[in-house]
């Protein structure tokens, strides 16, 4: 029974977005939304530095 | 977004102010607004766009004639008119109104494109009205201009989307809507904020974590550089490939023609020998007439010649000198004409002798033998250049029949093959080998890079492990090192779900384009979305894949499939937990305007694209024509309509009324007017 599938070779599970996220600790998950977050809303201003945004976000969360 | 109403004041020819309500539900989301050819659907699809961002459509003619021209024509000069385009709408749990507008000042008849204004306010939860102080921006972050195409359009044009040519673009739009644009700006933006953060760690990390970082910063600025590269050879070369493709479709109709080149090839030596046969046929016939035409006329006068000289003949009485057979037989029958014994050796048989010897003259008989014989050889002579001549004029008929035959062959041929994008094949040819080469090297440039790339990300990797060992005594640098850590895994991720996001989208858009155009469709074709983001229609014949060309209808079939698909999809993805993580309900929702809805396509297609939209998109405005929309389109349309519309057209160029009958009611759709040209936005239901 435990042989059953010998031979065969099964394709790795495609990974997920979900995998990725669940491998960050929660700060980065935190993180991570953030700075979806901040881009999300700029989205329409192309030139649009945000480093400024950004770094307040990293010491907002590791403060 | 839901529009849950629009406002037009003065706009086009939409004069005075006008309100269509178009809040709608999930179950009759459909809103459905007839007009006639000119009554006003371009402007108001037009409407909103401007609402939304203070453009018009390329075809919207007259641009700065924003006012209404009947308003315009009564304003005295001097005054103001109010121009205004009002949107109320809902994004995202938020109510909105939208207004732009400007007072237009007449200073001349001709009016100038005016400038006008936007203003946004957000309903509260308390009810009370804020004004938002960016509301182009907060317009641009609800509905970015440039994926607006794909929710307010022209179905006639709407086929250009999937062009070929386009997918570029496209492929560009769709990002925003795929939730794809901001993790890439994002893995743009962090290698700057963790170049600020490490600062700190040279700065004041003492000298190991310094040197490591120093080394880190070297191996990310040849990553950027590297990156950069990338970019630009990338774009290169998505457009030598288009540039190949572009000539191979050159070489391939060149392919086709030819045949036709070659056919027109023996049209034209054939008309050559045919025009040599004309012409040949036409000398020999002026040289029978200038040589032998007088034949012709011979037929009377030998016939006299001949009598006359018979008869001179018969009586002796030839003009010509005597003839020896006359005078021989006059010395033998002894006796002269004139009666006088001829005997032998007397003097008038010397003298009748004499007349022998002249009458014998060669040349004498020669002359009358010539004479009669070509007074019997004339009529012979005349048939045979009767004959001669009828053969000439017969072979001028058929060669000349010919000619303007394989002229009018050539004449057809050269309009096969005159497309003006034809270049000489021998050019196509090296062009094709030229793009060829530069593609292969910007290839192999590109895989050099990538796996520099690759090769950089590993050694940056090491020395952030060399720098997470490192002693750090500093408190400032320890908080700057684990920030940079922070950031660091974060791009990491975000790298990550930025190549599963782009794997999946196009999986997804690929397969529910496969579904809706399955269902529109009665075709046996298959789209497929490349991961170039080209879209294509297949055919399997006997097992094999083969592309099929592309029809206009097809394309814009296929147009409204990849709009459906984009829009459901745009829904679902944000209906699911992800990294942004919850969103409001209707978040990825977009209103689907259109106008000219159905292009050309025939009733079985209008039938099927209404049901399909009907069925997908979250909110559907359609303007048609009583001949676009009646019948198919509004049988399955109906159960889904929560509101309907005419656009009136008041004409002064018509007599006679014209209704439109809409569950067996009659309502205006044209109608004379005396004094002004104006469009009205009546509600019907």
């Amino acid at each position: 029974m435990a042989q059953a599938d010998e031979g065969t070779v099964k394709a790795p599970p495609r990974r997920t977005e979900r995998d990725v996220l669940q491998e960050l600790t929660a700060d980065q998950q935190r993180f991570l939304k953030r700075v979806l977050e901040i881009e999300r809303a700029k989205l329409h201003v192309k030139a649009a530095d945000l480093t400024d945004d950004l770094l307040s976000a990293v010491k907002a969360i590791l403060p | 977004m839901r529009i849950n109403s629009i406002t037009l004041t003065n706009f086009r020819q939409f004069s005075g102010t006008q309100t269509f309500e178009l809040q709608s539900s999930t179950l009759e989301p459909v809103t459905l607004i007839f007009g006639a050819n000119g009554a006003g659907k371009t402007t108001l699809l037009n409407a909103f766009t401007w609402a939304l961002y203070g453009t018009l459509s390329e075809d919207v003619e007259e641009q700065q004639r924003m006012v209404t021209d009947s308003v315009w024509r009564v304003l005295p000069m001097g005054d103001a008119v109010e121009l205004a385009v009002e949107l109320t709408f809902d994004h995202e749990g938020h109510d909105f109104r939208l207004r732009r507008g400007t007072q237009v000042r007449k200073e001349s008849d001709e009016q100038q494109k005016p400038a006008a204004d936007v203003w946004l306010w957000q309903t509260m939860a308390d009810g009370s009205s804020e004004e938002i102080g960016a509301p182009q921006e907060r317009i641009y972050s609800i509905l970015p201009q440039r994926v607006s195409r794909f929710f307010f359009f022209n179905g006639e044009r709407i086929e250009k989307l999937v062009q070929k040519g386009a997918y570029t673009e496209v492929q560009q739009d769709i990002k925003v809507l795929l939730d794809l644009e901001q993790v890439e700006r994002a893995l743009d933006h962090l290698p700057k904020v963790d170049r600020r953060l490490t600062a700190d760690i040279k700065k004041y990390g003492g000298e190991r974590a310094s040197e490591i970082q120093t080394a880190i910063d070297d191996l990310l600025d040849r990553e950027a550089s590297s990156r950069d590269e990338l970019t630009v050879l990338e774009a290169d070369l998505a457009t030598l490939i288009e540039e190949r493709d572009s000539v191979i479709e050159l070489l391939r109709q060149h392919a086709s023609a030819a045949p036709i080149q070659k056919e027109r090839d023996r049209v034209a030596g054939e008309l050559a020998d045919a025009r040599t046969q004309r012409d040949a046929a036409i000398t020999e016939r002026a040289s029978l007439v200038a040589t032998r035409g007088f034949l012709a006329f011979t037929d009377e006068l030998a016939a006299k010649t001949a009598a006359k000289a018979a008869g001179l003949y018969q009586k002796g009485a030839l003009p010509a000198p005597l003839k020896r057979e006359f005078v021989d037989q006059l010395l033998e029958d002894g006796q002269c004409i004139c009666g006088t014994a001829l005997t032998r050796d007397s003097a008038a048989w010397h003298d009748v002798t004499g007349w022998r010897q002249r009458a014998g003259l060669q040349m004498v008989e020669t002359a009358w033998q010539q004479l009669s014989g070509q007074i019997t050889q004339l009529s012979s002579a005349r048939q045979e250049l009767h004959e001669s001549l009828q053969s000439a004029v017969k072979r001028i008929t058929a060669e000349r029949d010919r000619v303007a035959r394989l002229e009018e062959a050539m004449s057809e041929l050269d309009g096969q093959l005159n497309d003006p994008r034809r270049e000489d094949v021998q050019q196509l040819e090296s062009k094709r080998r030229d793009l060829e080469a530069r593609i292969g090297k910007k290839q192999a440039r590109i895989g050099v890079l990538r796996s520099a790339i690759e090769q950089i990300r590993r050694e940056i990797e090491q020395k952030n492990t060399e720098r997470s060992k490192a002693e750090v005594t500093d408190e400032l640098a320890a908080k700057a090192r684990a920030r940079s850590d922070l950031v660091q895994a974060v791009r990491h991720a975000l790298d990550k779900i930025l190549t599963i996001r782009k794997e999946d989208m196009r999986s997804r858009l690929d397969s529910k384009l496969k579904d809706v155009f399955a269902k529109i469709t009665i075709k046996p074709y298959v789209p497929r979305l490349s991961s170039d983001f080209e879209l294509a229609l297949y055919q399997d014949v006997n097992g094999v894949e083969l592309p099929v060309p592309k029809s206009t209808g097809e394309n814009q079939i296929l147009s409204v499939s990849f709009v459906a698909a984009v829009s459901e999809l745009a829904r679902e993805i944000r209906a699911e937990r992800r990294a942004e993580g919850e969103l409001p309900a209707d978040a990825g929702t977009y209103p689907i305007v259109m106008d000219a809805a159905f292009g050309s396509l025939d009733q079985n297609y209008q039938r099927e694209v209404s049901r399909a939209l009907a069925q997908m998109a979250p909110q559907l405005v359609v303007l048609v024509s009583k001949s676009q929309g009646l019948g198919q389109v509004v049988g399955e349309l109906k159960p889904y309509v929560s509101h309907l519309g005419v656009i009136v057209i008041h004409t002064t160029g018509i007599s006679k009324a014209e209704d439109i009958e809409l569950d067996g009611v009659a309502y205006p759709y044209v109608r004379p007017s005396s004094d002004a040209d104006y469009a009205e936005l009546r509600a019907i239901k």
